[in-house]
């Protein structure tokens, strides 16, 4: 059985104002490749209404940092009322898009995700004793690891929403 | 029929409501499969009016599969749902299918090993497949085929949202397989 820890929950960041849909993604997208994550979407749901376009993503971008431990990153969003806006800038034309950003973060570190050590109750009693007391140092190693990387995304998708802002 | 072994424990669902050539992404998904030499097998069709008068549903369940050896094989399927559809006239001349309304796209990947059954048949030959998955080609199932499947299967939804114009789609994956 994988033991998966919350280490951060239901985080979340929203935005209104002008940025770009397929920028944004990209961003995240290209984060995921450099820092070695593997690609996992779940989700991406495309509706059109009067009020504008909604798109819904779920991606969990995962990393094996061991054979016995992965970081999981599950990112929630959802765009609403987007519509095409054209913005002069520089003398330049381009279109950007308009609306609404909410996006929910969520952080696990999992353990024993190739399920090994869930055949027998003394297993899974002995996995849970090396994990909080014996390789303490390991898991909270991991856990740091994966704060790391989950602040330098959110601070890098703030980063991106705020420049539109000026 | 083997053992699959799932790369990821996830389906992935794509899902649009809005103008959708249906000509196009149907076209589209065999194409794709044949220039990567996997083998279709379209198990439903359907695209008949629906109990709403004027407009149609569909569905269409389509598994695509590759032999890489004797041994192991991809597979990769596409479950597609529209219902919903209002047709929209063509201004071209070809007679082709844009509907308006609601498709959705469940899309799952797995490696299917010993496909033939090669070891199944008596216990002795299905604890040597057990020992040979977790001893001698456990590398090559879980980590080589199983990774190489899973983003072949990510360059086919990217390419697919293409077709379909959403908004978020990214090159950034292409580079693991190219």
């Amino acid at each position: 059985m994988t033991a998966i820890k919350n280490i951060v929950e239901g985080e979340s960041l929203s935005y209104i104002g002008l940025f770009k849909v397929k920028e944004l993604y990209d961003l995240i997208e290209k984060w995921c490749y450099e820092m070695g994550y593997d690609h996992q979407e779940l989700k991406n749901y495309q509706e059109h209404y009067d009020t504008g376009k909604q798109i819904i993503i779920e991606a969990r971008p995962f990393k094996l940092i061991s054979d016995y431990a992965k970081i999981e990153i599950r990112i929630f969003m959802i765009f609403s009322e987007i519509k095409d806006v054209e913005v002069e800038r520089d003398g330049i034309k381009e279109i950007y898009n308009k609306g609404k950003v909410d996006m929910i973060f969520d952080l696990f570190l999992v353990t024993d995700w190739e399920n090994i050590l869930q055949n027998r109750p003394l297993y899974y009693f002995l996995r849970t004793i090396f994990d909080k007391f014996i390789y303490k140092s390991y898991t909270r190693k991991f856990e740091r690891k994966a704060l790391s990387d989950y602040e330098d995304i959110k601070d890098k998708i703030k980063g991106y929403l705020n420049m539109y802002k000026y | 029929m083997g053992e699959a072994i799932y790369p990821s424990n996830f389906s992935r669902i794509i899902k649009i409501k809005g103008v959708v050539n249906w000509s196009e992404v149907y076209g589209f998904i065999k194409a794709w499969f044949k220039n990567k030499r996997y083998d279709i097998h379209e198990t439903t069709y359907k695209d008949k009016p629906d109990s709403v008068e004027g407009t149609n549903k569909l569905e269409c369940a389509i598994t695509a599969e590759r032999k890489i050896d004797e041994y192991y094989m991809f597979q990769i399927s596409v479950a597609i749902k529209g219902w919903g559809l209002i047709p929209i006239k063509d201004k071209t001349k070809n007679n082709k299918s844009i509907y308006k309304g609601r498709i959705r796209f469940i899309i799952d990947t797995w490696v299917v090993e010993d496909y033939d059954n090669i070891m199944e048949h008596g216990a002795v030959a299905q604890k040597l497949k057990y020992f040979l998955r977790r001893t001698v080609k456990g590398r090559m199932t879980n980590c080589v085929f199983a990774d190489y499947v899973h983003y072949e299967t990510v360059m086919f939804i990217n390419d697919l949202k293409k077709i379909l114009d959403l908004y978020a789609e990214s090159e950034a994956f292409r580079q693991k397989i190219g």
